[in-house]
């Protein structure tokens, strides 16, 4: 991987060409992106960058340094990560400081990662706030975070930030193609329900859970126009099987009646991105009216809203079923 | 990579580089040692990365040139378990080994030798040459004072200073100081570096007891230390260590001069005493020839009388009695001084003649 092979992010992928090619490199730096967006990706391209031997174009991935990164042996770099614990300690902070001010092994700086830097917890972050104000000079300190609401205004105070920006659905779709070689028109239903987030897509087009949720959704849109108040409400079920995962559901929902417009008013078949369903699309046009589409999907958006509210589960499903 | 050598010299070589290398590694290649053949000779190289890196030469045979990563643990007990006898040891692809002993064919996996981290040459400043005995003396005279805890990382190492003709070593953690200084036979260029405490305490169990030379290079990284064909490596802390020579006063009001070995083990019998007490409180007196000892705790009380030779005035001064013993464990010569000025400032410990060492202890208040 090299800063080309980043899909996106041109604005900072450029920022950190600029910072890796004249080596005036700061202190700290925080990459702030939701979970997937690629926040390691792209900062392990930089930090190779940062120590990248090379002369011309960094980093290389051909010097000593890129080999040792790359086969994860680098001596310079310490990776601070959660451990399958639910935050990052104050002791782990403190483990790390130990070692802040001996010098590099072999390289001219040391480089520290902390991963889900949101994590961490007040403790952590107070007992980071001295070094990373003025770490050594040959030290730069590499936080990751989810979100920067975590974080104590002290520390962002005290970093670079990079923000990292979801991506277009056409991007995540070639982010998809390219890593699980699926064909286009597939991975377009993923890039769509991925919300912008590589990492989201390329999680959904790889589960095979995920499809299978899918197929049971879709049975029961398809049914919607033939069934009964009763037998809708028999659907219920399904939604309770699937309660952890209601925000795909929910997902899945609005697209299938996104398209279900889109192929009535426009019998366009570029605009779909159930692009697999299209007959039964077709065929489920001619069964709704304009208003009651816009209805069952202003209805899901409502009880989305309302379920992000803590409501009732079983009750707002219950209404949502009744009024599609 | 191909090289024929015995087995004997190969074992004891990898014994010497492992101390190296820790149980706790860091990065996967780090579990491996760098073995390098090389001009008629092997090169070894252990490191834990954080403290020491061992390297060491051995004679050897060299058939074909090269050098790889070896799992240090297995490949030792390996080595260590082989009869007495040449070993070959050839690198195959993909850095697969195959090691033969007499009767013996033993292949393992290697690593990619460009992943090992190594470290920079040092050139520049002329090497510093001291026995090793005395540079072991100088590290085990002054360690005790370093800092252990981890506030100010700066103070658990220690400073070690190339100036006018002398080496000397600091340690100190905001109680105590510990100064040891040598004068070397030659001269050499001033320089000052700060050595982590915990790699010097390796480096002085590594280091023998006789009359030998050790080499020591600074570079802008490291410090390395040459001993013959071992070579011992340690990484050098950045940043500003406290300015010592404030800090140890140049006149005193009164001075003690006395036996060394009688303060030592009255001290120690008071400490039983005050043991209990969390700072481990004892009492000095000094009065006209005398100076006595004393501590109280619910347990009882302890009295010590020690003659001296009383230069000044009569003093009434506590120490923590731990700090008092750290001191005198390590002092190797029979008379002491101690040199006070009031009973709020540092203790002085110094020899009768010259500055071979100097140490500082901070008093405990006396209320009452």
């Amino acid at each position: 991987m090299n800063f080309s092979d980043i899909v996106g992010q041109s604005v900072l992928v450029d920022r950190l060409k600029r910072i890796t090619q004249s080596q005036r490199i700061g202190h700290a730096y925080l990459f702030v992106g939701p979970e997937g967006i690629g926040k390691k990706t792209v900062s392990d391209i930089f930090v190779r960058g940062l120590l990248c031997k090379s002369q011309g174009h960094r980093p290389c991935d051909l010097c000593r340094s890129c080999k040792q990164f790359n086969s994860g042996n680098h001596p310079d770099i310490y990776r601070i990560t959660r451990e399958n614990r639910q935050s990052i300690g104050v002791d782990q902070i403190r483990g790390m400081l130990e070692g802040i001010r001996l010098k590099p092994y072999e390289s001219d700086r040391k480089i520290y990662i902390i991963e889900d830097a949101h994590t961490m917890t007040v403790q952590a972050q107070n007992a980071l706030l001295k070094t990373l104000e003025e770490p050594p000079g040959f030290t730069t300190l590499i936080l990751l975070a989810d979100r920067s609401q975590g974080l104590l205004p002290t520390v962002l105070s005290r970093c670079q930030m990079f923000r990292m920006q979801r991506l277009t659905k056409n991007e995540v779709c070639s982010v998809i193609v390219k890593h699980l070689a699926l064909p286009g028109d597939k991975a377009l239903l993923f890039a769509s329900l991925s919300d912008g987030i590589p990492g989201k897509g390329l999680q959904l087009a790889g589960s095979k859970e995920f499809n299978d949720v899918r197929d049971e959704v879709l049975e029961f849109l398809a049914g919607i126009p033939e069934m009964n108040d009763m037998e809708k409400m028999g659907y219920r079920d399904l939604f309770i099987k699937h309660k952890d995962k209601i925000d795909v559901v929910v997902d899945i929902m609005m697209l299938w009646f996104r398209d279900v417009l889109a192929c009535k008013e426009a019998g366009n078949s570029s605009l779909i991105v159930n692009l697999d369903k299209l007959p039964l699309l077709k065929g489920q046009a001619s069964l709704y009216t304009i208003k009651r589409i816009s209805n069952a999907i202003e209805k899901i958006e409502q009880s989305r809203r309302m379920l992000k509210g803590n409501t009732n589960y079983q009750l707002t499903i219950e209404n949502l079923l009744l009024s599609l | 990579m191909k090289f024929k050598c015995g087995q004997k010299n190969l074992s004891s070589a990898i014994s010497t580089i492992q101390r190296a290398i820790s149980s706790r590694i860091t990065l996967p290649i780090l579990e491996g040692f760098l073995i390098e053949a090389k001009e008629n000779m092997l090169r070894l190289v252990g490191t834990d990365l954080d403290l020491i890196t061992i390297q060491t030469y051995i004679p050897a045979e060299i058939i074909e040139e090269g050098s790889a990563v070896i799992p240090s643990r297995v490949f030792g007990d390996i080595i260590r378990k082989l009869p007495e006898a040449d070993i070959t040891l050839e690198l195959q692809e993909r850095f697969q080994i195959d090691i033969k002993c007499q009767n013996t064919f033993i292949t393992i996996q290697g690593l990619d030798p460009d992943e090992y981290p190594e470290i920079e040459q040092v050139e520049g400043s002329k090497p510093i040459q001291i026995q090793q005995d005395i540079f072991k003396s100088m590290i085990q005279q002054s360690i005790f004072a370093v800092a252990s805890d981890e506030t100010r990382p700066i103070l658990t190492g220690a400073l070690v200073e190339i100036q006018n003709g002398s080496i000397s070593m600091i340690c100190l953690d905001g109680y105590r100081l510990a100064l040891r200084k040598e004068i070397l036979p030659e001269v050499y260029d001033n320089i000052s570096m700060i050595v982590p405490g915990k790699a010097l305490n390796e480096i002085s169990r590594i280091l023998t007891d006789d009359e030998t030379n050790v080499t020591i290079s600074v570079g802008g990284k490291h410090i390395i230390f040459d001993i013959g064909h071992t070579k011992i490596i340690s990484r050098l802390l950045e940043g500003e260590f406290v300015n010592y020579k404030q800090i140890i006063p140049q006149e005193y009001k009164t001075r003690v001069k006395l036996d060394t070995l009688l303060l030592h083990q009255s001290i120690e019998r008071a400490s039983l005493m005050a043991q209990e007490l969390e700072n481990n409180l004892i009492k000095l007196n000094v009065q006209d020839d005398r100076l006595t000892i004393t501590s109280n705790s619910e347990i009882g009380k302890i009295y010590e009388e020690i003659p001296i030779v009383l230069e000044g005035k009569n003093i009434e001064i506590a120490f923590n009695a731990r700090y008092m013993l750290d001191v005198l464990k390590v002092t190797k010569d029979q008379e002491i001084c101690l040199d006070f000025t009031s009973n709020v400032s540092p203790c002085i410990i110094r020899p009768i003649e010259g500055e071979a060492f100097c140490y500082l202890v901070l008093p405990v208040r006396l209320y009452g």
